[in-house]
């Protein structure tokens, strides 16, 4: 299928869900301004952070945990609850690609938002590292998404485990805290989160400090890792959904 | 020839539906694929059209054919029948939508009235008459269609059957699963009839 058209899928599919509401889709990035006042202000009090420091911290996690947390959610019955697979010609990885496309369009609305939100309140941010940083937490979510996907399927328990799952994801990791805030023991404990390495990395893209470091290194290392598991696996199974469904 | 079988098996949730199945589909084919429910019609059509997967030995074809099922299951019950008829235009990876065209046809079904209405809203004759419509802007050289004929009032059978005269004269070749006998007697040139996944008859008329 012809990128256009899933791209305009996807458009549409955004549009239906905003249908007969007064902003439309603009929902989309207005909810995400609206949860980063919030939480700003919300969590610097509580926390009592410098909120010049923690504010871009706050931020980034949050446009990184909205986009990793929409798209699995959208995966989750992509394949099972979809009556279109068998009654139109499209390859099933097509549904997959307007799923994750409609996630792309949601990060860069939310990147905009993002921007804008830094510039209002002076914060420095280069726009090419915040594009370059989207950009390459968007091909690791996508190959995971993919993996997921197909876990979704065969393994249906998981998709009932995720909702509580994905609220446990979000507060081991460091999206509205701070890795400094933990103790030695805890911060060895927090290695093991795949999502805090990625984090760190979305992050250090955005601050312009990127560099080989050990965070880099476990993403890249899971990155190929998920590309062989799609290559060798993952592939087949989506080529081979109508036969189960 | 267009498209080849050999020996086709298929099975799915561990039945065996398509049977021993050997067909040969040439240019110019019209093909009526008759036989009672779950006799294997719509399993046959979808595996020639590439939706379940065999075994590349079963199934030669230099073609892609255009397969249509039920072009309903792209719509959106709350978009208006303009953009349902362009969004099952793109689900079926068809950038055929003209409005000049859209218009007239809505002018020959007597569909005018219900272009900004919600599919949600539209009865069940309607919803067959945007199908039809749609279908009638899509562009295809080799076409499957799977039961898409049998419902509608008589009006509307008899409207879809004479633009589809000109239609059809186009298509290299078609293979149509329906129960509508005035249908695959109108349009086809060949029966093929299927009884628990086998072909049972094969034969031009």
């Amino acid at each position: 299928m012809k990128l256009n058209n899933l791209l305009l899928i996807a458009m549409q599919n955004i549009k239906i869900h905003y249908i007969n509401s007064f902003f439309g889709f603009l929902w989309l990035p207005l909810s995400f301004l609206i949860l980063i006042i919030i939480k700003t202000y919300l969590f610097s009090d509580i926390l009592n952070l410098k909120v010049g420091r923690y504010i871009p911290h706050l931020v980034t996690g949050l446009l990184f945990w909205t986009f990793l947390s929409n798209s699995i959610t959208k995966n989750l019955n992509i394949f099972f609850n979809n009556n279109m697979i068998l009654n139109l010609n499209i390859k099933p990885i097509e549904f997959f690609k307007i799923s994750y496309l409609e996630s792309i369009i949601l990060i860069t609305l939310n990147s905009l938002i993002l921007f804008l939100f830094f510039i209002f309140s002076k914060i420095e941010i280069n726009f090419i590292y915040l594009i370059i940083a989207v950009f390459i937490l968007s091909l690791f979510v996508y190959e995971l998404n993919k993996v997921m996907s197909v876990l979704f399927l065969i393994l249906r328990d998981v998709v009932f485990l995720i909702s509580s799952s994905l609220i446990l994801i979000f507060f081991l990791t460091p999206i509205i805290w701070e890795p400094s805030m933990l103790s030695e023991q805890n911060l060895f404990y927090l290695q093991f989160n795949p999502f805090y390495h990625l984090v760190e990395v979305f992050r250090s893209i955005i601050y312009g400090n990127f560099s080989w470091n050990i965070h880099l290194k476990i993403i890249i290392t899971i990155y190929f890792a998920l590309k062989l598991i799609n290559f060798f696996l993952t592939d087949k199974i989506v080529s081979r959904i109508n036969l189960y469904s | 020839m267009i498209l080849k079988t050999n020996n086709l098996n298929l099975t799915l949730n561990r039945k065996l539906i398509l049977n021993s199945i050997n067909l040969s589909i040439e240019n110019g084919d019209r093909i009526g694929i008759t036989g009672k429910n779950g006799s294997g019609k719509t399993v046959l059509l979808r595996t020639l059209a590439g939706i379940y997967p065999v075994q590349k030995d079963m199934l030669h074809t230099q073609i892609k054919f255009f397969f249509l099922s039920t072009p309903a299951t792209a719509t959106s019950p709350r978009l208006k029948s303009r953009d349902n008829v362009k969004r099952i235009l793109m689900f079926h990876n068809q950038n055929t939508y003209k409005e000049e065209l859209f218009l007239n046809l809505c002018d020959q079904f007597e569909f005018n009235n219900y272009i900004d209405y919600e599919f949600i809203k539209l009865s069940q004759g309607y919803r067959l008459r945007l199908q039809i419509i749609a279908f009638l802007l899509m562009d295809f050289q080799n076409l499957l269609i799977d039961e898409f004929f049998g419902f509608g009032d008589d009006i509307v059978q008899d409207k879809f059957q004479e633009i589809l005269k000109d239609k059809y004269r186009t298509v290299d070749s078609l293979v149509v699963a329906s129960h509508n006998q005035k249908i695959i007697k109108t349009v086809c040139n060949r029966i093929i009839k299927l009884d628990q996944g086998r072909i049972i008859e094969d034969y031009r008329i």
